[in-house]
Order: structure tokens, then sequence, then C-alpha cells
């Protein structure tokens, strides 16, 4: 105890049964610091608390330093003093008593713990310690700091990972926005109407493009469906019907369909129309591309007719029409053609040149009709038939044809060539006419004229000689005075003379 | 109420019906805390909410739910929070029952915005004893029983416990008779 404590008012002393019950860790030593008496706890803890053992085999000096000694203990009278027991490890702390009359040292204390843990490693229990000892309420409190360090440290270890998560989710949210607002950009200046409906298909929002192609703003078609607003009496209900079927799938499709701006003008739509899902996979909204393909539309039928026009040409043509691309292969044969030379168009396009019914000599004989006339070497071959044609000049002439059967015709062939829109040579483009009934007719036409130029020359012969006839009747009835019976036959009328 | 109470309930939650579940139960709740800290005090609203919200999700009424904390209290909070001087506390049901009371208040001397419950035991015999139970809060009566019952399992003691005077029913306190078989308890 410390010297300047004040004293108690009154002598209090306590029965021994008491004071070991108050003070179950104490021990009393004799002069020589050898132990002569111990709370009943300390020696259940640490068994070798036995009378006559000294201190300093028990104990080791912790706190003050230096040796187990009575010098060691009157020098630090006035501090705590923290004593290891040697084989438990226990640490008692408390404070040295000397009591002078009787020449003993008495130690008052408790163990010193820092973790619960101790208490359960020794097997003491609550029960060990003196009521007024607050040392197993320490214990409890060191616990509470214990576990609230440990929250601490769980919510810091959140705290740093929702901020890692944070950083993470930032970063992508400015990814997001520099590309949402990259889309929105191209939503907003794209020619192409743009429109989004919420899940049902009722408009959310429309770019100027879809103003620009509908006349609707914004405004005016917000919360209706677009097909109320734009379909009309051309627009195509199966098409209608598709669309329908598919967003109610909840799937995207393709579609062109027949639509009506606000004023009523017809125009042919392309619409791309896309689901747009959120994080669970339910549809939030459909997002539809539209662009006005009218002009592409009106090209697409002027090509259908004109192509029906030039099938119906090549297919009802009396004259053989033979396409050649710039090698000669044939790429078109048309029935004519097969009529004429009994060659199927599947044995002839990609496989045959025109020489295939065409006579060797006839080419040669041109080849070289064509040299001289062009002033250059004119190879025989297909060469032959488009060296004129080449130049832009009309080439019209006969040629024999050969049959698959082998028997011939004669043709008038009438080539052109086929230029690209640059003007280089694609092919060559060849008409023929069967001049098989023309030849014939003429033939026939030649012998009906000398069979009449015949029998005029036998005609003219006759009614000279009726005339004569008739003139020597005149004579001989002038001569008996009587008028001519042939008047038209006189000497007067000479139109009627014979030459 | 103490956030080692709702820390208890979200241990109990998660270890049994995943953190999922957890979420859900604390969203319906209206509870936005992430971490609970054991030694911060929190609303009472707070355990009550959860308590009922996950009576709601996982379809099992509040008392069951309360029963079922009330052993995992014993369990795993305090076992794994405090168990070194719940060991110091008694070896045995009986002796632990002797020290709950005590044992009890000293807590309280260390967390001072506790406002917690009060024991007594009394009658206590070889094999039974009267468990007093004086608290503001109400409805806890139930999470009383699991204690008792996880304190059976955790002394390897199997105990009853009969609610024998109720609070809510007028009484001045909940009295609980705890029976337990007098051989395993030794």
């Amino acid at each position: 105890m410390n010297p300047a404590t004040p004293q108690a008012s009154r002598k209090i002393g306590l029965p021994p049964e008491q004071f070991a019950a108050a003070f179950p860790f104490h021990f009393a030593l004799d002069g020589d610091l050898k132990f002569i008496q111990a709370g009943d706890t300390l020696k259940r803890i640490c068994a070798d608390v036995q009378t006559g053992v000294a201190l300093e085999k028990i104990f080791h000096a912790m706190r003050p330093r230096g040796e187990v000694s009575r010098q060691w203990i009157e020098i630090n009278r006035a501090h705590f003093f923290l004593l290891e027991h040697r084989k438990t490890n226990l640490l008692l702390r408390g404070e040295f008593m000397q009591l002078p009359e009787q020449n003993l040292w008495l130690f008052l204390g408790s163990p010193w713990f820092t973790d619960s843990s101790e208490i359960s490693a020794l097997g003491l229990r609550f029960e060990d310690f003196a009521i007024h000892d607050p040392v197993a309420d320490m214990l409890q409190v060191f616990q509470a700091n214990k576990i609230a360090l440990e929250d601490a440290k769980k919510l810091a270890d959140k705290l740093t990972a929702q901020r890692a998560e944070l950083r993470l989710a930032n970063e992508r949210l400015r990814q997001q926005e520099a590309e949402t607002n990259k889309l929105a950009l191209i939503a907003a200046r794209t020619d192409n109407a743009v429109v989004l409906t919420d899940s049902s298909g009722k408009v959310v929002w429309v770019n100027a493009g879809f103003t620009r192609l509908t006349g609707y703003t914004m405004e005016e078609v917000i919360g209706k469906t677009p097909g109320s607003l734009l379909q009309g009496p051309e627009t195509d209900r199966a098409t209608v019907q598709y669309m329908h079927n598919q967003l109610s799938k909840g799937e995207g499709f393709k579609a062109e369909i027949v639509n009506y701006n606000k004023a009523g003008r017809k125009y042919w739509l392309a619409s791309e129309v896309q689901p747009i899902r959120d994080e669970a996979g339910q549809i939030v909204n459909f997002m539809a591309i539209q662009s006005d393909i009218t002009a592409r539309k009106n090209s697409e039928n002027l090509l259908l007719e004109t192509s029906a026009l030039q099938r119906a040409m090549l297919e009802g043509a009396g004259y053989a029409i033979i396409a050649c691309d710039k090698q000669g292969i044939i790429q078109l044969f048309n029935p004519a053609a097969e009529r004429m030379l009994g060659y199927t168009a599947a044995e002839m396009v990609g496989k045959l040149t025109p020489a295939a019914f065409h006579v060797p000599e006839e080419i040669a004989a041109r080849a070289k009709e064509l040299t001289a006339e062009l002033g250059r070497e004119v190879p025989v071959g297909f060469a032959t038939f488009t060296a004129k044609a080449e130049l832009g000049q009309p080439d019209q002439r006969e040629w024999t044809y050969v049959r698959k059967d082998g028997s011939r015709f004669p043709v008038l062939l009438s080539v052109t060539t086929l230029f690209a829109e640059r003007g280089h040579l694609i092919g060559s483009l060849g008409v023929a006419s069967d001049l098989t009934e023309r030849k014939r007719d003429e033939e026939k036409l030649r012998n009906t004229v000398s069979e009449l130029e015949r029998f005029n020359r036998v005609m003219l012969n006759r009614e000279a000689r009726v005339l004569e006839l008739k003139r020597q009747i005149n004579q001989l009835l002038a001569a008996a005075g009587r008028p001519p019976d042939f008047s038209s036959v006189t000497e007067t009328n000479p139109s009627t003379k014979l030459e | 109420m103490y956030g080692m109470v709702n820390k208890a309930v979200e241990d109990m939650v998660i270890r049994h019906h995943g953190e999922a579940v957890w979420e859900q139960i604390k969203a319906k709740a209206g509870v936005t805390v992430d971490v609970f800290m054991s030694n911060e005090s929190y609303s009472d609203d707070i355990t009550y909410n959860l308590i009922g919200a996950a009576s709601e999700i996982l379809k099992t009424p509040a008392e069951q739910i309360l029963i079922s904390f009330g052993e995992h209290w014993v369990l795993h909070t305090a076992t794994e929070g405090y168990g070194n001087l719940m060991h110091a506390a008694g070896r045995t049901l009986p002796e632990f029952m002797r020290n709950l009371p005590s044992f009890h208040s000293r807590v309280t001397m260390i967390f001072p915005k506790l406002q917690p419950p009060h024991f007594e035991c009394t009658e206590i015999t070889s094999q039974s004893l009267k468990l007093h139970y004086y608290s503001h809060r109400q409805g806890l009566a139930p999470f009383v029983v699991g204690l008792m019952q996880g304190l059976g399992f955790k002394f390897k003691t199997p105990v009853t416990v009969c609610r024998i005077a109720a609070k809510d029913a007028g009484a001045d306190h909940d009295i609980f008779a705890v029976n337990w078989s007098p051989a395993s308890a030794s």
C-alpha cells in the first residue's frame, strides 16, 4: 500500500474464511519470501504454490523489472506488481503489503487477462473470482471491443468492396453514357425514322426523322400505336398480322409495308423492329428503325414490268434471238432459236458458240471479205460476226444455219454488240429470221411472172390474128358495097392497130 | 436494441436461406443498414420489422421464427461471440441458469444504452426451475423459449419449457417452468 494512503478510521479485520473468499488469488510470504498461505483458487490453478516454497521459484517478475527479492519488493512498494507463474504463464496483477509486526508480506491481486480465451484455458469460472473483482467484467469489455472491432473491420471491408464496385459501376456508367450520347445523336440526326414504344407497342419516343417522314410530331403520337396512325387502304393486311404476331411473341422482325403520312400521301416503309429487354429478360420497349423505300419500290416495279416485257418479247418473238458474252459463249437462246435450230437452250447456253450452227466456209469467206473491207486482219471465228458491229456499223446479211439434224436453211442475221455502261464490250446480240419461206415465195413469184409473160406472148399473137381477120371481113364487105361489120376495126381507128 | 441482435437475425437467415433471401427480407422490412454494428443501439422497430418480413417471406409464423432465433442466439451468437465467458458462467445447465441473472447484469454494465430483459431463477431443484422474465418489450416470450431450448442443446440437456404466466395475458411478468432430466444435467 502506498504509505501516503490515509489510514482507515477503524481497525477492521476479516475472519480467515471471509478473507479467502474476498481474495481468492492472494498469497502470504515469510521474511525469506517463502509461501506460508495462498487463496484456494490460486492453489487450484497454480498447484506448485505450496507452503515453504520460495516465491522466485514459482513466479517470475514481469513488472517492475528486476529479480524477485525483498529489496525489489521494498523499492517498488508504491507500484503495482505483475508476476508471471512460470508453469502456466498466469499473470497476477496486484500489490505487496508488509505486515511488519509479523514480518510477513501479503500479496493482494487478481489474474490479468487480455483475452477471454485465457480464462477458459486456465479452467477458471466466474465463481472463482471475488464478487467485487471487476476482472470478469473487464473481460466482457475486452470481448465486446473485439467484436466491435471485427464489425468495424467487416464494415470497412464491405465499404472498400462497395467503393471498388462503385468505381467500376461509374466507369461502366461513363462508358454507357458516352455510348448512349452517341446513339442518341445518331437516333436524333439519322434520316431514318426511329420509334420507341413500350412493351404494349404504344409510342414513348420518336425522332425528328419520324416527323419528317410521317408529318406527325412526338406529341401527336405519344401513347398511340404507330399502325393506328399510319396504315391505310393499301396496307397489306397479312403483313400487319405478321408484325402483330411477332410483337406478341416478343420477337424482332423486318417488314415492308405501305403507310400513309399525315397528309395522306402513300409511301412504302421498310421497318426493322427489335425488342429491348431489362436485366431480368422482360421486354420493356420495342425499337423500330424505319426508312422510306418508295423510290426503290417504284424502281423494282418498273424493273419487274420491263423484265416481263423483255421476257414476253424474247419468248414470243418469231426471230431467233441469241446473245453471247464477249468470248462468244451463248448466254441466251430464245424459243424461236430452239424451234429454228433444233437445239434446246440448255444445250447451248454457257456451253457453245454460234459456230455450232454456222457453215465454217461462210465464216472464213466473210472474215476474208471483212479483212479487205476494214483494212485489218479479221480473224475467223466469233470475231467475224462482231467485227463490224463493234465499229457501230450495222451488220445485217444472209447466212446459212445448220440445224442439229444437219439440214441447212438460210437466215438473215443482224448482229448488234452489247456495251456496258462505261463503254466496254460485254457481248453481242444476234437476231436471225428464217429466209426459207421468203426464198420459196421469191422462187414462186419468179415462176409465175415467167408463165404470165409466156401467156401474154401467146395471147398477143392470137388477138393480132383476129383483128386481121376482122379487117379482111370489113374489106370484103366494103368491096361489096356494104358497111363493115366490125366498126371498131377500121383504118380510121389507129388505136386498134396492132403494132 | 443493440446491433448484435439484428446481426444475429441476419446470420440466422443467411445461414439457413442464403444472402438473396436476407436481402429480400431487408428490402421488405425497409431496412437499409448495410452492416449492423454489434455495440451500436438501433431502433427496436428494425428488429420487429425484420422478424415480420422474415415471417412473410419464409412463410413461417413469427412465433416459430422467434423460437428458432432464441436457439440460434445461444448456439451461434453467444457461443461464437462470448463462448469463453459463457463457459466461465457455467459448465452445466443448472449452473449456467444460476449465473444467468448476474451474467446479464454484467452485460448491462458494459452496454450502457442496453435496456436488457431481467431474469430471475426461483424454485431451483436438480431438475427444474422457474424462470422469471421481465422486459419492457412486447411479444418476445417465444424468443425466451428458444433461448432455453438452445441452452438445452448447448449443455446436451434436453429441456421442456412451458410458459405458466403471460404478461400479455395480464400477468405481472412472464414465468416459464423449465424442466430437464437430472441425469443429463449432472
